[in-house]
């Protein structure tokens, strides 16, 4: 049986993933063990922990599948450099040197490192197109048997959006956009001009959109760039300067916007409101044209997605709800750590097709495909520090933790395998009750460190879902954005007409934690086979309280990756006001433990994301 | 990469910019612009098509 290890690397959350045969056997993101956010390094401790997961060596496995194709990405990097000549030396001094030396032979940088690991003779490497890679991370692990394929994110090589049709175990090519004219460059663009990170502050621009109003959005269609009514589209360059520096905007784009970009972590004015609510209109216009155009050229009902901007969960939500396929699946590391996954899957097909299907679920199991530690480990742990506990059976566990949660209590919980993606989806989650009007600013401020403004999410009992949102199909990776239902709002009198970040102290509905601005929620549903643990723990607190909701945030602070170790979810755990933590079968309460002390201020350490 | 060798790619980079990328991008966008930098209003779409040729 074919078995494969995928790699991305060298850009931006390198990863690593083992596919047997069609089957994910695990999968992890670099930066959760080296503790770096969005590590773009070799993916040496990713690999490591895959082959242990998989009690295989190097030599076992039939193929190394790399994520994307070095040499033509070379070929793009040249040909920018001819494109911008004269203008662009300050790329190509910086960007050249270091793809003459080795990114253009990248393959033997990614043999050499595993060679490094000490586990056995490397086999072949392979290279797919970067978006081949997220075009079979989005389809072969679907649950579905034919499909409509839409990649669309920042670039790879040449292609910034790619349409593919998915049958059996097979990707096929129908049409593509190129570089430089990218959508998630454009959202990157606004991302920068208001003072967020590129490649990780895209989140927090898609959470102030609904404070805002899109009054930008006829200036970014008529100036930016030119849709067409099929969804392709080009960016007017003369307004963008990522093609010559390391920044995104220039003067142009200041004088179209009304003045220098922000300041990061100066206050959020009127105009980043609206600018996020102007490109995320004009990105969700084209990601619908986009949908429409898949669904005509493939002829399919069914459409699956994956590149950075499928994150976007306010436009796969507008997805759903237009109605343009009869459902949606959603890879849920759509971003460059799931190419890994796509190219195991392209290089370790199993002969006789795609098990997974038989089910009728998706091969992701829940995407807990990271590493999990079993009860005499964390005992181990707990004791060797002499950390005071108190264990449970996991039925009595669940029931207590429904009962300090109900009780106004922030839980951190770590169960079961690690997430893989950018999501906690209740593996290594922070939760808290959503009924409680004040939890919103105490998990942002208290127990994140991070902006007051952004929203967080709910997760909902699969079979509860319609009693609170207006969602037409399941959202198991939090990956839909929808309604919270009519009988949940709870609009209150004489607080309507606040602007800006006051309307952070509105109270929308009987979940006000989870309800963002615009009664909108982005949603995770859970089911009983894929997340048994977490479905019992809200089934025992909707028997406490009636309510089957919870609130999830991922297990961290602001700029730090998420917890991966029970080392890491203690420290975690000590560093802020978490009231509980639940490490496996194990309760730990803050009151009872020893006094946490450090050297120097740790949130000085975090580099802010 | 050794500082001799640091030093020698800085002094390289910006005689081999001005003598090859400079000259191969103007000559090429003479012709055509290859990352075509301005939209086309006129045109009805920009994909391209990648499936197989019927």
């Amino acid at each position: 049986m074919p078995t494969a290890l995928g790699i991305s690397a060298f850009y931006h959350d390198s990863a690593a993933a083992l596919v047997d045969a069609g089957t994910i056997v695990a999968a992890a993101q670099e930066e959760r063990f080296s503790r770096r956010r969005h590590d773009p390094a070799f993916p040496a401790q990713a690999a490591r922990y895959c082959l242990t997961e998989a009690g295989t060596k190097l030599d076992d496995l039939d193929r190394i599948a790399y994520y994307e194709d070095p040499r033509r990405k070379f070929h793009r990097v040249l040909w920018t450099q001819i494109g911008t000549a004269p203008r662009g030396f300050g790329t190509f001094r910086h960007v050249l040197p270091e793809w003459l030396a080795w990114k253009r032979r990248a393959t033997e940088t990614v043999r050499d490192r595993l060679q490094d690991l000490d586990l056995g003779t490397v086999p072949p490497i392979d290279c797919y197109q970067h978006h081949e890679s997220h075009a079979a991370s989005a389809f072969l692990p679907s649950p579905y048997e034919s499909a409509a394929i839409l990649c669309v994110d920042g670039v790879g090589e040449w292609t910034t959006t790619s349409l593919w049709r998915g049958t059996g175990d097979r990707v096929e090519p129908v049409a593509e956009l190129r570089f430089p004219h990218s959508l998630g460059m454009l959202y990157s663009a606004f991302t920068y001009f208001c003072g967020f990170k590129v490649d990780s502050g895209e989140y927090k621009l898609m959470g102030l959109a609904p404070y805002g109003t899109p009054r930008y959005a006829p200036l970014i269609r008529e100036r930016l760039v030119d849709i067409k009514p099929d969804g392709s589209f080009r960016l007017d360059m003369r307004y963008f300067a990522f093609l010559l520096g390391r920044v995104m905007t220039g003067r142009p784009f200041e004088k179209l916007f009304d003045g220098p970009r922000r300041e990061p972590e100066a206050p959020l004015t009127e105009r980043e409101f609206d600018l996020a609510a102007s490109v995320q209109q004009v990105t969700e216009e084209i990601m619908l044209r986009l949908a429409r155009t898949a669904r005509e050229r493939t002829g399919e009902s069914r459409l699956c997605l994956a590149g950075g901007v499928a994150l976007n969960c306010v436009a796969n939500g507008r997805i759903v709800e237009e109605e343009i396929f009869d459902e949606l699946w959603i890879q849920p590391a759509a971003g460059d750590a799931g190419g890994a996954l796509g190219a195991a899957f392209l290089a370790a097909r199993a002969p006789d097709g795609r098990s997974h299907l038989q089910q009728g679920r998706d091969a992701m199991r829940g995407a807990r495909l990271g590493p999990g530690y079993t009860d005499q480990h964390i005992q181990a742990y707990l004791d060797s520090h002499g950390l005071p506990y108190t264990r449970l059976s996991s039925a009595e566990l669940s029931r207590q933790v429904a009962a300090e949660l109900a009780d106004g209590k922030v839980v951190g919980w770590f169960q079961d395998r690690m997430e893989f993606g950018p999501r906690a989806l209740g593996c290594r989650s922070i939760l808290g009750d959503p009924r409680n009007p004040e939890m919103q600013s105490v998990m942002n401020q208290k127990i994140k460190f991070r902006e007051s403004f952004r929203p967080f999410a709910p997760i909902v009992l699969a079979e509860d879902a319609e009693e609170y949102f207006q969602l037409r199909q399941p959202s198991p990776y939090m990956l839909l954005v929808a309604g919270i239902a009519e009988k949940q709002r709870r609009d209150t009198p004489g607080q309507q007409g606040a602007r800006g970040l006051d309307r952070l102290r509105e109270t929308r509905s009987a979940i006000p934690a989870v309800t963002h601005v615009d009664h909108s929620a982005r949603i995770q549903t859970v089911d009983d086979a894929d997340h048994p643990v977490l479905h019992r723990l809200l089934s025992d607190f909707k028997t406490q309280t009636g309510c089957a909701v919870l609130v999830n945030t991922s297990f961290n602070v602001r700029g730090e990756p998420i917890v991966a170790s029970p080392q890491d979810a203690y420290r975690c755990f000590m560093r802020t006001n978490i009231d509980t933590l639940a490490l496996g079968d194990f309760l730990l309460h803050k009151a009872d433990q020893p006094e946490w002390k450090e050297s120097g201020d740790w949130r000085e350490e975090i580099p802010l994301d | 990469m050794s500082t001799a060798r640091r030093a020698a790619v800085n002094l390289l980079l910006p005689v081999v910019y001005v003598l090859l990328f400079i000259p191969a991008g103007l000559l090429t966008r003479l012709f055509r612009d290859p990352l075509h930098r301005k939209p086309d209003r006129s045109a009805t779409s920009y994909w391209t098509d990648t499936g197989p040729t019927t």
